[in-house]
C-alpha cells in the first residue's frame, strides 16, 4: 500500500476516534466543573431543593419539574396530532397530496425554533393572556403548545417511515380479502410498526426536553415550583441560558453544570431506550 | 373495526392534519403580515448608506447587516471545521470499522446527535472556563468558540449523511474500480464519493441550515447584542437568531419590534431556501456532473 | 493431458472456501492452462462466482471469508499465493481483469471509462493514454462504433457495446488473465455473439476463465471445461486444445 493511502486511512481513523472521544469529553468536562458539588455531597441535594438565592438555596428541582412537565405536556398534545398526520399521509390523504405533504413536513423540520418562538410570543401569548389563562400569558401551556408544533414534523416523519416499512404484500393481502385501507392500517401496519412509532416518540421527547428557545421565550421562567398548566415555569435549558447571561456567583454558577449533566444523562437514557427498541423481536400482528 | 370506527379514524386524521397545517399557516401569515412592511434597505443597513456598509467603510447601527455578516462568518467557519471531520469519520464507519468498534462508535454518535444544543453550548463555555483557569488569558467566548461548538453540534449529521451515502452504493459499482486495481482509498475518492456527491452535498447544506438557525449554542459562547461587523475570530459578534431573541426580550418601540419580525422572516427565508436547495440537489443533480 | 499442453496459470490443491460457518467450496484440486479459455459451468449458487473471487483476491474484501489449502496464480513467471489475506491485491488485480455479469460502466464518458484504470495506476502522459485507449477499443472491436463520440456518456451505449467497453477497460492494463462472470447473460443473442467472437480472438494472448451456464456457449468457446456442483469442481471431457 502506498504511503499516501496509509496516511489517508490513518486520518480517517483519527477523525472517527477524535469525534468519539469528544462525545465523552463533553460529559467529562461538565462533570469536572460540577465536581465541587459532588464533593460537598450537594449534587443530589441540588436536584431536590428549591431555588432561593436569598436563603442560600440554589436547587434546580423547580427547573427539573418545569422541563419534565413542559416536555410531557408537549408530547401529550403532539403525539396524537403527529399520529393523525402520519395516518393521513400514509392512508387517508388523496394520492396526489401525499408526496407534497411529506415534503412540506420535511420543510417544517427546518423552521428555526427562534422564529417559532418569536411568532408565538406575539400571537399565541396575547391570545392565551386574554382568553384562557390570564396573567402574563407566559406559561407552561403556551410553551407546550408551541413545542408540540415544533416536534410534530420530526415525529410524523418517523411515523410515516415506520408505517411505510411494513411490507406492501401484507397490505395487498388485506385489500385482496376485501379489507379497507383503514383496516389494513389498524390490523396490520400499526402492530408491525409500533417499535418505529415508539422510536419517533422518544426522539420527539428528546427534542422537547432539549429545546431552549421556546421555553426561554414563552414559559415565563419563574423559579417557583409550578403547580398548574397556567403557571409560569423555568426549564433546565432556559436556566442554563439565563444564569450564564446573569452575574456569575459560585454556587449559582455550578448549578448550571448540574443542569447540563441532567440533560446529557436524560438524552443518553433516551438513546439507549431507542437502541434497546431496535433489538426488540418483531411481534407478529395479531 | 366497523364502518363507524373507520370513519372516526379518517376524521381524526383529517382533523390532526388540518389543525397542524392551520397552526403553522397562521403563525407564518402572522409573521409575513408583520414583517414584510419592514422589509427595506433600512432593515439591513439602518441609516448607513448600503455601499459604505458593504465595503465596511462605515459601521451599521440599528441594522441587520452586522448580524447577517456574523452568521455568515459563523456558518463558514463551523462548516469548514465540521465537514472534513464528519466526512472522514463517516468514511471510517462505512468502509473501515470492524463490527465491534462500529457498534461502539454508532452508539456514541447517536448519543452525540441527541445532546441538546444548549448542552453543546455549555460545553463550549466550559471549555473557555477551563482554558481560562489553566492558562491565564486563554480564549474567552468568541466567534471561533461558537463556530467550534456549532461544528460539534452538526458533526453527527455529517457523519450519518456520509455513512448512509456510502453504504447505499450498490455492490457492482463498489467492486468496479477494485477489479481494475484501485486501492481502497482510490475507490473511495474516485468512485464511491462521486457516486453519492448529491447526497453528501445535501447533507452539508442541511448542516449549514442547522448552524445558521441555532440560538442556544451561540448565546453561551460569545454572541452579543451589539458588536458591529466582526473583524477577528477571537472577538464577540452578532448573529441573526440572537438578534431576533434580543429584540423579543428588550424592544423599546414599535420600529424595533418591526425589525424583529423582519429579521425572523429573513432567517425563515434563509433556512427554507437552504432546505429547498438541498432538496433540489438530492433530487436533480446527476452524479455524472461530478466525475468530469 | 498431452505434451503440447501449455503452462499452468492457476493451480489449486485441496482448496476449500468457507463463508462464515458454511463451506462453499470443498477440497478443490485443479489446473487452469495459460492462454486458453477454461470454462466453469454449473447451476447458480454452486460456487462458480466464489471461485472467481479467489482468482482476483476479491475474497479478501469479505471479512467472513476463510480459505484453506493451496491456490496459486502465475504472474510474469512468478507464483503468487492467493490465500494470504493480507497480501497486496492491487498489482495482482491490474493483471487479472474481471468482467461482470451485467455491464458496469462508470457514469463518465466512454473515453474516461476506458482510461480510468490508467488513472488508478498513475499514468499521466496524455498521449500514451490516448494511444492505449484507442488500442483497447480496437481490440474489443468497438473503435469504429465509438470513435466519433468518445466524450459521450458510456451509459448511452447499447448493452452489448457497454459490455465490450468494460472488456476494453480491463484490457487497457494488458492483463495476463481475464475473469468473465457470465458476461453474456444480461445481453441479447446478437450482442452475446459479438462478445463470443471477441473472446475467441483474445484467448491467444490472454488466459480466460469463463463462468457460464449455457452449455452450448461453453462448447463453442472452451478448451477445457469444469463442472461446479455444490462446491465441488470436476473436469468434464478432455482437453480440446
Amino acid at each position: 500500500m502506498s504511503i499516501f493511502s496509509r496516511i489517508v486511512e490513518r486520518l480517517f481513523f483519527l477523525a472517527a476516534a477524535g469525534s468519539a472521544l469528544l462525545t465523552v469529553a463533553v460529559f467529562l468536562l461538565l462533570l469536572y466543573l460540577a465536581l465541587p458539588l459532588f464533593e460537598q455531597g450537594g449534587f443530589w441535594a441540588l436536584i431536590r431543593s428549591p431555588w432561593d438565592p436569598g436563603a442560600g438555596f440554589y436547587g434546580i428541582y423547580p427547573m427539573l419539574v418545569g422541563s419534565l412537565s413542559i416536555a410531557f405536556l408537549a408530547l401529550l398534545i403532539g403525539f396524537p396530532l403527529s399520529l393523525g398526520g402520519a395516518f393521513f399521509i400514509t392512508c387517508f390523504a388523496p394520492l396526489f397530496l401525499r408526496r407534497h405533504l411529506l415534503n412540506l413536513v420535511r420543510l417544517l423540520t427546518g423552521v428555526p425554533t427562534v422564529v417559532y418562538s418569536f411568532a408565538a410570543l406575539f400571537l399565541l401569548v396575547p391570545f392565551l393572556r386574554e382568553n384562557l389563562t390570564g396573567g402574563s400569558g407566559l406559561n407552561i401551556l403556551g410553551a407546550a403548545l408551541m413545542l408540540a408544533v415544533l416536534i410534530a414534523p420530526t415525529m410524523i416523519i418517523f411515523f410515516v417511515d415506520a408505517l411505510r416499512r411494513v411490507p406492501s404484500g401484507f397490505l395487498q393481502a388485506v385489500t385482496a380479502l376485501g379489507g379497507s385501507p383503514a383496516q389494513g392500517l389498524v390490523y396490520i401496519a400499526l402492530p408491525l410498526a409500533w417499535p418505529g412509532i415508539l422510536n419517533g416518540l422518544l426522539l420527539g421527547l428528546g427534542r422537547a426536553m432539549g429545546d431552549t428557545m421556546i421555553s426561554l421565550m414563552i414559559a415565563g421562567n419563574a423559579v417557583a415550583l409550578p403547580e398548574s398548566m397556567t403557571d409560569s415555569a423555568r426549564t433546565l435549558t432556559a436556566h442554563i441560558a439565563l444564569v450564564i447571561a446573569a452575574d456569575v456567583s459560585s454556587l449559582e454558577f455550578q448549578s448550571i453544570f448540574a443542569c447540563g449533566i441532567l440533560l446529557y444523562l436524560f438524552t443518553a437514557l433516551l438513546v439507549l431506550m431507542v437502541r434497546l427498541l431496535g433489538k426488540f423481536p418483531k411481534r407478529s400482528p395479531g | 373495526m366497523n364502518r363507524f370506527g373507520e370513519l372516526l379514524l379518517a376524521l381524526f386524521s383529517w382533523c390532526c392534519t388540518l389543525l397542524l397545517t392551520a397552526t403553522v399557516g397562521i403563525l407564518m401569515v402572522f409573521l409575513l403580515r408583520r414583517g414584510l412592511p419592514a422589509f427595506n434597505m433600512a432593515l439591513f443597513f439602518g441609516d448607513t448608506p448600503p455601499l459604505d456598509a458593504l465595503l465596511l467603510i462605515k459601521p451599521v447601527f440599528d441594522g441587520l447587516f452586522p448580524a447577517l455578516f456574523g452568521t455568515l462568518a459563523l456558518v463558514l467557519v463551523a462548516v469548514c471545521c465540521a465537514v472534513p471531520v464528519g466526512l472522514a469519520t463517516g468514511i471510517y464507519l462505512a468502509e473501515y470499522a470492524a463490527v465491534a468498534p462500529k457498534r461502539v462508535l454508532n452508539l456514541l454518535f447517536d448519543l452525540l446527535a441527541g445532546i441538546p444544543s444548549i448542552v453543546v453550548g455549555l460545553a463550549g463555555f466550559a471549555l473557555a472556563v477551563v482554558l481560562h483557569r489553566t492558562f491565564s488569558g486563554g480564549i474567552g467566548p468568541c466567534l471561533l468558540l461558537s463556530a467550534l461548538a456549532l461544528a460539534f453540534l452538526v458533526l453527527p449529521y455529517l457523519i450519518r449523511a456520509t455513512q448512509n451515502a456510502l453504504e447505499a452504493v450498490d455492490p457492482v459499482t463498489r467492486r468496479t474500480a477494485l477489479a481494475l486495481g484501485a486501492s481502497k482509498v482510490q475507490n473511495i475518492f474516485y468512485v464511491l464519493l462521486p457516486n453519492r456527491l448529491a447526497d453528501l452535498t445535501g447533507g452539508v447544506i442541511l448542516a449549514v441550515g442547522r448552524c445558521a438557525e441555532d440560538t442556544a449554542v451561540i448565546m453561551l459562547t460569545g454572541v452579543v447584542a451589539f458588536a458591529g461587523v466582526p473583524n477577528s475570530l477571537l472577538r464577540k459578534y452578532e448573529a441573526v437568531p440572537f438578534y431576533i431573541y434580543t429584540i423579543s426580550s428588550q424592544y423599546t418601540d414599535f420600529q424595533e419590534l418591526q425589525r424583529g419580525f423582519a429579521a425572523a422572516l429573513v432567517l425563515l427565508f434563509l433556512c427554507a431556501a437552504l432546505f429547498l436547495l438541498a432538496f433540489f440537489i438530492q433530487r436533480h443533480l446527476k452524479e455524472r456532473l461530478f466525475y468530469r | 493431458m498431452t505434451s503440447t499442453m501449455s503452462e499452468t496459470k492457476i493451480r489449486l490443491a485441496d482448496f476449500s472456501f468457507r463463508y462464515g460457518k458454511s463451506e462453499v467450496l470443498h477440497h478443490i484440486t485443479a489446473q487452469f492452462p495459460e492462454n486458453r479459455l477454461t470454462a466453469i459451468i454449473g447451476p447458480s449458487g454452486s460456487g462458480k462466482s466464489t471461485l472467481l473471487s479467489v482468482f482476483n483476491r476479491f475474497w479478501a474484501e469479505i471479512p467472513e471469508a476463510k480459505v484453506e489449502g493451496l491456490a496459486q496464480l502465475c504472474l510474469a513467471g512468478t507464483w503468487q499465493n492467493l490465500c494470504d489475506r493480507r497480501a497486496p491485491s492491487q498489482q495482482l488485480r491490474r493483471k487479472v481483469g474481471m468482467v461482470f455479469q451485467s455491464p458496469n460502466p462508470l457514469p463518465m464518458s466512454i473515453f474516461r471509462n476506458v482510461a480510468f484504470p490508467l488513472k488508478l495506476a498513475g499514468v499521466r502522459d496524455r498521449e500514451e493514454i490516448a494511444v492505449r485507449v484507442e488500442n483497447s477499443l480496437r481490440r474489443t472491436l468497438l473503435w469504429k462504433e465509438v470513435k466519433e463520440r468518445l466524450a459521450t456518456d458510456a451509459r448511452s451505449l447499447s448493452g452489448g457495446q457497454q459490455q465490450r467497453l468494460c472488456i476494453a477497460r480491463s484490457l487497457i492494463l494488458e492483463p495476463e488473465m481475464l475473469l468473465l462472470d457470465e458476461p453474456t447473460s444480461a445481453l441479447d443473442r446478437e450482442a452475446g455473439a459479438g462478445i463470443e467472437e471477441l473472446l475467441i480472438g483474445l484467448k491467444k494472448e490472454c488466459t480466460l476463465v469463463l463462468v457460464s451456464h449455457y452449455l452450448e456457449q461453453v462448447e463453442r468457446l472452451a478448451d477445457r471445461v469444469f463442472e461446479m456442483s455444490a462446491g465441488k469442481l470436476r473436469l468434464l471431457g478432455g482437453d480440446r486444445s
